[in-house]
């Protein structure tokens, strides 16, 4: 969460970072998760501030 | 061709032609009143007033990361591209220091090994320099034979003289520049712009506050290489890199790769002698492990080992590194101490 | 301040003349009327090179580090600020406590250099400073130089939480009065950051990153940096090292990473004593960053100025089941 916020503070969208604590026996929800977080990102567009970091 | 005075009109007229075909480098202010030397649109964008530009116009011929080649290996075969001929350019506004400081790099790069990355940009700028227009507290360019209005470098010399600048003509690339925009320079007012060039000459020489005495100083630090001085004097140094990323000669740079996928670039970047993993081996083994040897080298490089490979000094007494150092490590009183020390 | 100088000579000069310790980390004259150089010293007579005033910015605790792994005592002069430093190092067990003396001094605040130095006249000597309570004296060889404290002082020093320190084994005078602002916010750039929209926020920071020179100073001076091996100095060949990051490659991106890191790995440690925003050679608002994860910190997880003492736990080394998080 503070990760989050200072990523923020720096302009950068704090949604692409996306932090799920699921547990080994929460397959379905891993799927249902991801395709969320994919879907987020996706709305968010190419990150062009962090372009030519490798 | 005889010397020539321009107006200052007639100067930014000049710089704003100049940008239409050339990269034209002069200094620039930042948001923060930071002056480096960087790439300007228009003569409008000069911080025109700037006593010394912070950051050096080294990074114009060695940039801080300059792509060298790209490559490809799609397909399963290796294509390289080449990056292509630098763009002509103009460097305006280098300070004495700051000539005899490109003057000092030259050999490095030209020498047993042509490195055409540095010469062709060297090959295709034009070095207009400018005589200082004060002595700052940290400069001692005069230690080391320099006066502030030493034209020795550039192809063409500005020196402030009544409403416009007084130019001199020092090499046939000056020559060529001045052919190519004859309307703007004039033969008027030669004679007093010479006249207002020695007086300022003898002026700027009578501000100078930092003075040292340079003699038997390589033939001591030669002999100094095992002193406790070194471990004395290291013990204060952060290993930061601001007194070589700031100072015109320093010239060291790594080499690394950046690829994603197929595709890539190898790139070169400063590096510093003050960090740690400079000398860093493959085995782990560190030839320069502590600061002491880090300090050391650096100081030893600047007052003797430059000398020793291309005759010139490696320093040319700009002062940068005094006014920047965090911890006061004072090149001027190293000199000093060099003398003083048994 | 001259009783301060005279007692901490004296017990410096005590201290290794009675081999208590085998070096004492202070401050001395620098080589311009307008600063101090870090001095030490290993002897009695070189005891008397001791100095402190306001010109003594410097947060001298970074080098304990340097000596970390030996197996010898050493004493440190420490302000207010510095001291909290000192808390962190013991905390992290960097260096043990019964191989350190601390010699804290009475701070009533520092001199800004930057703002300074445009009036001191160029070659000028340092012979003494007086404070005369609402002035900073520099007297020299080419006059007397006065300095209001509430114009000349460094940012940190009106916001400064502690002028004395908390934690010191010998103090060398007696409390003066802190320099800090009544009624100042601590945290109004911060705020005022905040309420930026992302796209200013970005252009903000883009601007001051692309003028970073990588120069590392805002690291090396740092004394909550007490990696052996920092994670941007990996031993990683140059043909590797596009696969981690912190090369050296200078961009806008490498260089927003560097600082955006940097934030993360200072949070809990970072004592504020603004030592990075001093060393920047090209003027990067460092502390603007840095006392945002100490706002955080302290609305997040009710963390105080870390260092104040060595009892309080860092927010990313404890865990406790009431942390806000949201990612269950």
């Amino acid at each position: 969460m503070l990760f989050k916020q200072m990523m923020e503070y720096v302009g950068l969208e704090p949604d692409r970072l996306q932090i799920r604590w699921i547990s080994g026996s929460e397959g379905a929800k891993v799927a249902e998760v991801t395709r969320e977080m994919t879907e987020r990102i996706r709305a968010l567009g190419p990150n062009t501030k962090m372009r030519d970091v490798k | 061709m005889s010397n020539k005075t321009i107006t200052r009109d007639q100067l930014a007229t000049l710089l704003d032609r100049l940008v239409e075909k050339n990269r034209v480098i002069a200094p620039v202010s930042d948001n923060r009143g930071v002056v480096r030397f960087g790439e300007i649109q228009k003569a409008g964008d000069i911080a025109w007033g700037f006593d010394q530009a912070k950051v050096p116009a080294k990074s114009h011929f060695l940039p801080q990361t300059e792509e060298l080649y790209r490559y490809d290996t799609s397909g399963g075969e290796l294509k390289i591209e080449p990056v292509p001929p630098p763009r002509p350019a103009v460097i305006f506004g280098l300070h004495p220091c700051d000539l005899k400081a490109v003057a000092a790099l030259d050999p490095v790069f030209d020498g047993a090994f042509k490195d055409v990355y540095y010469l062709n940009k060297r090959e295709r700028t034009v070095i207009i320099g400018l005589s200082c227009r004060k002595v700052l507290p940290t400069c001692f360019c005069r230690s080391y034979g320099i006066e502030p209005t030493d034209g020795q470098g550039a192809d063409l010399m500005l020196t402030e003289a009544g409403d416009g600048y007084y130019v001199e003509i020092l090499t046939p690339k000056g020559e060529a520049l001045i052919r190519d925009n004859a309307p703007l320079f004039s033969d008027a007012g030669v004679a007093e712009g010479r006249r207002a060039k020695d007086a300022l000459a003898g002026e700027l020489a009578g501000q100078f506050q930092l003075n040292v005495d340079l003699t038997g100083v390589k033939a001591k630090v030669d002999t100094m290489f095992e002193h406790p001085y070194w471990q004395e004097l290291a013990r204060k140094c952060l290993g930061c890199g601001i007194c070589t990323y700031l100072c015109p000669t320093c010239h060291c740079f790594d080499i690394i790769e950046s690829h994603s996928g197929h595709r890539g670039c190898r790139l070169r970047c400063w590096d510093s002698c003050m960090f740690a993993d400079f000398t860093l081996h493959t085995s782990s083994h560190n030839p320069r492990s502590t600061k002491k040897e880090r300090v050391r080298n650096r100081f030893l490089h600047k007052l003797s080992y430059h000398d020793e490979r291309y005759g010139l000094a490696g320093c040319v007494g700009c002062g940068r590194c005094i006014a920047e150092c965090p911890v006061n490590i004072d090149i001027t009183q190293i000199i000093a101490d060099i003398e003083e020390v048994d | 301040m001259k009783t301060v100088v005279d007692n901490l000579r004296r017990e410096a000069a005590r201290l290794l003349a009675g081999d208590e310790v085998k070096m004492v980390i202070g401050y001395a004259a620098g080589t311009d009327a307008a600063r101090t150089t870090p001095c030490f010293a290993t002897t009695p007579e070189q005891a008397a090179l001791l100095t402190w005033g306001p010109l003594c910015a410097n947060n001298l605790v970074k080098y304990l580090l340097d000596y970390r792994f030996e197996d010898t005592r050493l004493a440190v002069v420490v302000k207010g600020c510095d001291s909290r430093a000192v808390n962190r190092l013991l905390q992290d067990l960097q260096f043990p406590r019964q191989r350190l003396v601390v010699l804290g001094v009475p701070c009533g605040g520092q001199l800004d250099r930057a703002s300074i130095l445009s009036e001191i006249p160029p070659g000028a000597r340092l012979q003494d400073i007086e404070d005369t309570g609402e002035d900073l004296v520099l007297v020299t060889d080419k006059g007397r130089l006065s300095f209001p404290k509430d114009r000349f002082l460094m940012d940190k020093c009106y916001r400064c939480e502690t002028n004395m320190p908390v934690v010191a084994d010998f103090l060398a005078g007696e409390p003066v009065p802190s320099p800090a602002r009544e009624g100042f916010e601590h945290t109004a750039e911060v705020d005022g950051m905040e309420a930026l929209d992302i796209a200013d926020k970005s252009s903000f920071w883009d601007n001051e990153f692309s003028r970073c020179l990588r120069c590392t100073a805002c690291r090396n001076a740092c004394p909550a940096c007490s990696c052996k091996e920092c994670v941007f100095e990996q031993a990683v060949p140059g043909w590797q090292q596009s696969g981690i990051i912190g090369s050296k490659v200078n961009s806008l991106p490498e260089n927003a990473v560097f600082h955006l890191i940097r934030m993360f790995h200072v949070t809990g440690r970072c004592v504020d004593c603004g030592e990075c925003e001093r060393v920047c050679p090209v003027g990067i608002p460092l502390r603007l960053l840095y006392r945002k994860v100490l706002k955080d910190a302290r609305i997040l997880y009710g963390a105080g100025t870390p260092g104040m003492s060595t009892e309080t736990v860092s927010p990313l080394s404890e865990f406790r089941p009431d942390d806000p998080e949201e990612f269950m």
